[in-house]
């Protein structure tokens, strides 16, 4: 068979094959498509496991207090979680925040907060938990408490 | 010239059939409806700011004693503080003409116009607070909205408290995403749980949404046919429809995709009860021949107790 007459039927299949992927590509998009969706009940090992991925079961390594009432971890992210748990005693902040650790290795933070002047000057110096957690951890890394 | 009437115009009069007055059209207050039945209506005598004060306390010098001689913590119980929202006004205003009340004369009246106009005052102002606990973020002019007091992530400044720094504040979320049937009732359930901390805590009572919300809800419920009577005849669909007991309530208040739960003994619509739905006395203006008289409220949506409740929320369509 001729060189010419040999590419052209190589390019026909090669078209023909591509044609025929697109097409069962397509089928198989219908298939799904007409899949009833997933009804996981909560006790299905999957939703579980979204469960677990959306920090529903998410907890502290220690019990956490901030002013002696607990808090909880759903949401806070793993670095937060992992530092508060490092956590050493003492005044930070200009000494405004006093962390305690129970015997037990739970965390106590006590700050003052109960009137809205005391939360307005707390927001001037921590605006989230998260920044709370950090600013003591770095004044405990620079003084080396 | 043709006549200006037609003889029927001129012989007959209109066949004017009412119930009670006019028919409304527009209004449907369920939710505050709900609440009132549900206690969630709290009235209040009033004050400078509307304040609850918050003792949901761990004590941190709990422990067992090791020994019975073990030195107990002598450190000073601090347990309390608590949640501030100012006071908000709301006033459905009513106007009419000394004209208007003169011609609308109990002989030739289709309905009584000036209790036509205090009948759509009350269902207005009615309209205005349940519109008002499901508006955008932000709330209106100072009154809280079920948005900003259950968060898509728990956090939030909610009476002057922020969730963000005192995490034992926040409320209670899920995402529900797409799901649908069994899925879908796994995420109520789990928010359900997460709200009432213990089987025999304090549980949501009531749960809002929109009508689409509720209509999927419903949906992922099964066996929805019901025989009506011993006879050939069956229903589809449910008239009311509960999750735990507790009624799902839809509202014409809100379209979009956030669903509540929480117990109305926590989050309240407080009232000041000297001023709520306060009809005050018809005056005559001054330099009109016009009166006046509106119906008056004071009154704020708080909660005292945010991780008692919580929202169910998707970012689909």
């Amino acid at each position: 068979m001729p060189q010419d007459a040999m590419t052209d039927r190589l390019a026909t299949a090669v078209e023909e094959m591509s044609r025929t992927q697109t097409l069962l590509a397509e089928n198989q998009q219908r298939m799904l498509d007409a899949q009833p969706p997933a009804e996981m009940g909560f006790a299905h090992p999957k939703y579980q496991e979204r469960l677990r991925a959306e920090g529903f079961f998410t907890e502290f390594k220690h019990p956490v207090y901030q002013n002696d009432k607990a808090c909880p971890a759903q949401g806070v992210p793993q670095a937060t979680i992992d530092l508060v748990d490092k956590l050493r005693e003492g005044r930070y902040i200009g000494g405004r925040v006093e962390v305690k650790r129970g015997a037990k290795g739970s965390v106590h933070l006590h700050y003052p907060s109960g009137t809205p002047d005391d939360r307005m000057r707390n927001n001037g110096l921590f605006r989230t938990f998260e920044e709370l957690i950090d600013k003591i951890t770095a004044e405990m890394q620079a003084t080396g408490a | 010239m043709a006549v200006p009437f037609s003889q029927l115009v001129a012989s007959t009069f209109e066949d004017v059939v009412n119930q009670k007055g006019a028919a409304d059209q527009w209004s449907d207050s369920s939710f505050l409806k709900t609440l009132e039945k549900l206690g969630g209506v709290k009235r209040v005598p009033g004050g400078s700011t509307l304040q609850v004060t918050l003792d949901y306390i761990a004590n941190a010098g709990v422990d067992f004693m090791a020994t019975d001689v073990t030195p107990t913590s002598t450190a000073k119980t601090s347990i309390l503080t608590a949640a501030s929202y100012p006071y908000v006004p709301l006033v459905s205003p009513m106007n009419w003409t000394l004209f208007d009340e003169a011609i609308n004369s109990d002989t030739n009246q289709k309905v009584d116009l000036l209790q036509a106009i205090v009948d759509n005052g009350l269902t207005s102002h009615d309209q205005a607070v349940e519109n008002g606990m499901f508006a955008a973020t932000g709330g209106t002019d100072g009154f809280n909205t079920l948005i900003d007091l259950y968060t898509h992530t728990g956090v939030g400044v909610v009476g002057t408290i922020d969730s963000g720094v005192e995490l034992w504040w926040k409320n209670k979320f899920k995402d529900y995403g797409t799901d649908t049937g069994a899925t879908l009732l796994a995420d109520y359930t789990a928010l359900y749980n997460a709200c009432k901390k213990g089987s025999l805590g304090r549980a949501p009572n009531v749960v809002v949404g929109a009508a689409r919300e509720q209509a999927i809800f419903e949906a992922a419920l099964v066996n929805l046919q019901r025989f009506v009577d011993v006879g050939n005849k069956m229903s589809v669909s449910a008239e009311t429809l509960a999750f735990k007991n507790i009624p799902f309530i839809f509202t014409s208040g809100y379209s979009g995709r956030d669903v509540f739960m929480f117990n109305t003994q926590d989050t309240q619509l407080f009232v000041v009860s000297s001023a709520w739905r306060k009809q005050r006395e018809a005056v005559e203006y001054t330099n009109a021949a016009m009166m006046n008289k509106k119906i008056f409220s004071v009154l704020q949506l708080a909660t005292r107790n945010r991780s008692r409740g919580g929202v169910l929320f998707t970012a689909a369509p």
